[in-house]
């Protein structure tokens, strides 16, 4: 069989199909995808990235941006004091140029992704293997739906402190944990982001700072083995553990490679069917 | 306006395929030309598909023209590519004498190779309505419409890599079908 035939039968697939491709995605995705904080993490930097520090206290901002280089994400001139959480932040994981990151009552944690509405986490420990995640049932809020209030002032000036933009979102099971997600641009398709998640009362739940190449031309069987390894072996039995009502999974169009140092990554958005239509995304990050 | 055409073309009424040329002419166009690359034979291409249609008149079916047309387009502008592929690898007489020794090829084996498509349309069929809408819609973009990476990335709002990386999976899926399948 050859090319030709196949595009041959092709042209023989029903009416209905044939429709399929002349639509175009509908456009409640729009700008959610675009503006995914995912995205925004799997873009953030290349070569020039920018090193930032933040410290956040209750009503208390200080950031430093620092000009560094292209092979290490160093957070630099933070006080752990400031940040209202038990355990040691894992300042040193720059030396490997991993994707960095860091959770409550998780220290060893050093990868932290959201899924593609940018919600839901997952976090890993540094054998990169799942230690927890969140699913992706928050709500998406709009700016209105929010109080002005000091949490705000201080997001805002974060921004402009950073020349960024910037998203938030509340979790829905806790409407008192706000994600915030900033965002620079530092180059034609890239970013540093920066990513908080505050309690209302402006404590720092956790943060993520990310520093990765997005590589679009990726391939490789043996991740992808690994992938469906991890899937059936881990991933899925986990997921199934917490919901009864789970019905099958799929990788989403989110799934993205990427290139950090040597090392290669998925970051796998996966949609998990749980009945009445609803789709539970979650992301893991495998490591080749 | 479908009804109103089909009447028309069942009528032998010409004004059917003015209606079609002004209604989905340009859709046509730019699928032959998305494969073959030049306007002139994605012109012709149209051209074939309003003569198509105009002897197929009788067995339109009352729903689905716009994409009835656009098969019928696309399949020309394939036939048309496959002809100056023949002409590439040995020149214009080398596809005349091709076409005419396949005039001579048995007609089971003709038949064979007919039934061979079928099935393979067939489990493509299969395999496209297993796919999420979203996946449906990017390969039927990229791989009937031959649509570029660029366009499928603004129409369905993700970025290149994205649509790059979705269609590679949808390939190594597509694979594993037709092996599983036994076709490939």
């Amino acid at each position: 069989m050859n090319a030709f035939e196949i595009m041959d039968a092709l042209g023989g697939v029903p009416a209905e199909l044939v429709e399929t491709g002349l639509q175009e995605a509908p456009s409640e995705n729009a700008g959610k995808r675009r503006s995914s904080p995912k995205r925004m993490i799997l873009r953030a930097a290349s070569a020039a990235a920018a090193v930032i520090a933040v410290v956040i206290g209750v009503r208390y901002v200080r950031i430093r941006a620092v000009a560094g280089d292209s092979e290490a994400l160093k957070v630099i001139g933070v006080d752990a004091s400031q940040f209202h959480i038990s355990g040691a932040m894992p300042y040193d994981l720059s030396q490997n140029c991993e994707v960095l990151g860091s959770m409550l009552h998780k220290p060893r944690t050093i990868a932290y992704a959201f899924d593609s509405d940018g919600n839901g986490s997952a976090v890993f420990d540094s054998s990169y293997r799942l230690i927890s995640y969140s699913s992706g049932k928050h709500q998406d809020t709009s700016e209105t739906e929010l109080p002005e209030n000091a949490l705000m002032e201080t997001a805002v000036q974060i921004a402009q402190r950073l020349d960024a933009g910037y998203q938030y979102y509340a979790e829905r099971s806790n409407p008192d944990r706000l994600y915030f997600f900033f965002r620079k641009m530092i180059g034609a398709d890239a970013y540093d982001a920066v990513t908080l998640l505050l309690n209302k009362d402006g404590s720092v739940r956790s943060f993520v700072a990310a520093y990765c190449d997005l590589d679009e031309n990726f391939s490789s069987d043996s991740l992808d083995a690994k992938i469906e390894k991890e899937l059936t072996e881990s991933v899925i039995p986990a997921y199934q553990e917490k919901n009864s009502n789970y019905q099958g999974y799929e990788i989403t169009n989110e799934t993205f490679y990427f290139k950090n140092g040597w090392k290669t990554y998925a970051m796998l958005a996966v949609n998990f069917e749980i009945g009445d239509g609803f789709h539970d995304t979650c992301n893991y990050l495998i490591a080749e | 306006m479908e009804d109103q055409i089909i009447s028309m073309l069942r009528a032998r009424d010409e004004q059917g395929l003015r209606l079609i040329r002004d209604q989905y002419g340009e859709l046509c166009r730019a699928v032959a030309h998305q494969i073959l690359g030049s306007r002139e034979d994605a012109e012709e291409c149209v051209n074939d598909m309003l003569l198509d249609v105009w002897n197929s008149s009788a067995e339109l079916e009352p729903t689905g023209l716009r994409a009835y047309l656009v098969t019928l387009t696309r399949r020309s502008a394939i036939d048309m590519l496959r002809a100056q592929h023949r002409q590439k690898r040995g020149g214009a007489q080398f596809a005349a004498a091709l076409d005419e020794l396949a005039e001579i090829l048995p007609a089971d084996e003709q038949v064979e190779q007919q039934v061979e498509q079928r099935e393979l349309t067939a489990a493509l069929t299969a395999w496209l309505r297993s796919l999420p809408s979203d996946s449906q819609r990017i390969f039927m973009q990229r791989y009937y419409f031959s649509d570029s990476i660029e366009a499928i990335a603004e129409k369905n709002r993700m970025s290149r890599g994205a649509v790059k990386m979705a269609l590679s999976r949808l390939r190594k899926k597509l694979r594993l079908y037709l092996r599983e399948e036994g076709l490939l």
